[in-house]
């Protein structure tokens, strides 16, 4: 009878045991789990806030709004002037910290003006900033008429200003 | 004897299940503290990648717009600015021509954003305002400076708190929720003055022969705790260059304001190389008999030099005078430029 008794006590035990070692094993797995969960959302929170941060490039509006491209004629919209866009151009070329300085401003990016009307005989794009990453995983084109205007000859010409987005 | 071994054992064995159940039971504990701790870490993570890319577009957006105004709420996240720009917590910087105090109080939930388009002679870049509603701007008058004060007034937003006092005694009485400001002309506090810890002071003095609305020295106070009194204490002195600069100065501490007056400095340089370029170009490309080429030949020159000279204050940290009436020349070299109906510099 005892030992009928202990065998019983002891199956208890043992059927506790189990019980509290398979409740210990779920959360065990549960921490594992929600910590790589947890991990993986953070991961991803923190790579979007970066992209946001890299993918940041210049809009159209805000590049014919700069002063140093702008027309020096206020009500002029969409307006480059010629003679400002060639000399940054040049500029910039040279000028190392420059690039760095404007590299804040535009990002990884393209930003070209093609002269369309009236075709000039010479220069028809002028590449006004160009910044790629190391490894271009995606790329985004937009292009917008603008005018641009020749302070010396005092006339317009159309044409087009494209930005290339890199990420 | 065999009933009392019996029972023994199984008050071990009962023990034993015991610890067993507390351990287990305190790893469920921290299963579930983890899981929440976890769960806010993510929150405030977020909430500050929200923020900051508010922060950042909302600043953006005012970087090429005319005296833009708009109000961001943050959330009481706290809120950084330093050389390397402003940050969220701990979020990389986003390095912007951010004026501002470098801690920004976290019990605020808003957060005033202001542009104000640097002009000097020309329009070079904006400067963002980040201004805490708390802050309380007293201006201690000075009857030389009416004018200067009420242009300084009427040129922040709406909703800044500004009062103005008679005394420099009567602008320590005054209470603020948040940081104070006393903006103060050709005056000087006592360095035994006793103050609070959200208390700073900007002395703003003239320069001999120089227009005082843009161009001027700027000496910055902080205070300094001292035998558990607050004391007034130099950090040294600025210029400002335009008046937009100036009321630059008077939202920023005197890292922040330096840092990035040095930046300013530094795109203004690389847009006067631009504009050198620029008049060198049009002379070239100018008739030999226009009526402009001497002109524009005359002005080229007053851009090389006035670009020279920032180049000498960049490298020796001198000269701002003389580059302050170079700027001065070529402007009046513009407005002739505009007179004849010539090709401007700018």
């Amino acid at each position: 009878m005892k030992k009928m008794f202990k065998k019983i006590g002891k199956k208890a035990d043992f059927k506790t045991m189990e019980t509290t070692l398979i409740i210990f094993v779920f959360f065990v797995m549960l921490m594992i789990g929600f910590i790589s969960y947890t991990q993986f959302q953070r991961e991803g929170i923190e790579a979007q806030a970066r992209r946001n941060i890299e993918l940041r490039a210049i809009d159209v509006a805000e590049l014919t709004s700069r002063p140093e491209f702008r027309c020096n004629d206020y009500s002029a919209q969409n307006c480059l002037d010629l003679y400002k866009i060639q000399s940054f151009s040049k500029t910039i070329k040279n000028n190392d910290e420059m690039i760095i300085h404007y590299s804040e401003i535009f990002g990884f990016s393209n930003i070209t003006v093609k002269r369309i009307y009236p075709t000039p005989q010479q220069q028809s794009s002028i590449v006004l900033y160009e910044k790629k990453p190391n490894k271009i995983t995606a790329k985004r084109k937009y292009s917008t008429p603008i005018n641009i205007y020749d302070a010396v000859s005092r006339q317009y010409e159309f044409a087009l200003l494209e930005i290339e987005y890199y990420s | 004897m065999i009933k009392k071994k019996f029972f023994k054992k199984g008050i071990v064995e009962s023990q034993m299940a015991w610890i067993f159940i507390l351990f287990a039971g305190a790893l469920i504990l921290i299963v579930f503290y983890r899981i929440a701790s976890n769960q806010k870490e993510i929150s405030e993570l977020r909430i500050q990648a929200e923020i900051s890319s508010k922060i950042r577009s909302a600043i953006t957006s005012f970087s090429t717009g005319y005296e833009a105004k708009s109000e961001i709420e943050t959330a009481n996240a706290l809120i950084k600015n330093s050389c390397e720009g402003i940050s969220v917590k701990n979020s990389r910087p986003i390095n912007l021509n951010v004026f501002s105090f470098k801690q920004l109080n976290p019990k605020t939930s808003k957060l005033l954003v202001y542009s104000v388009p640097w002009n000097f002679p020309f329009d070079i870049d904006n400067l963002i305002l980040l201004i805490e509603p708390e802050t309380k701007f007293v201006i201690v008058k000075n009857s030389k400076y009416d004018n200067l004060i009420q242009k300084i007034k009427e040129n922040f937003p709406e909703k800044t708190n500004f009062i103005e006092v008679q005394t420099i005694e009567d602008a320590l009485k005054e209470e603020s929720t948040g940081k104070k400001r006393i903006v103060m002309f050709e005056q000087t506090p006592s360095f035994q003055t006793k103050t609070d810890k959200e208390t700073s002071f900007v002395i703003i003095q003239s320069i001999s022969g120089k227009d005082i609305n843009n161009f001027g020295e700027v000496t910055f106070y902080n205070t300094e705790l001292k035998n558990n009194v607050y004391s007034v204490v130099s950090e040294g002195t600025s210029y400002y260059l335009g008046f937009q600069m100036l009321l630059a100065a008077i939202n920023s501490d005197k890292e922040i304001y330096d840092c990035n007056f040095k930046k300013n400095m530094k795109k203004f340089y690389y847009f006067l190389s631009i504009l050198e370029e620029r008049t060198n170009n049009i002379y070239k490309n100018l008739q030999s008999n226009s009526d402009c080429k001497s002109s524009v030949g005359a002005a080229k020159n007053i851009v090389s030099d006035t670009k020279n000279k920032l180049n000498d204050f960049l490298k020796n940290n001198v000269g701002l005078s003389d580059f302050y009436d170079y700027a001065e020349k070529l402007k009046i070299a513009n407005n002739e430029l505009i007179l004849k109906s010539c090709p401007e510099i700018y």
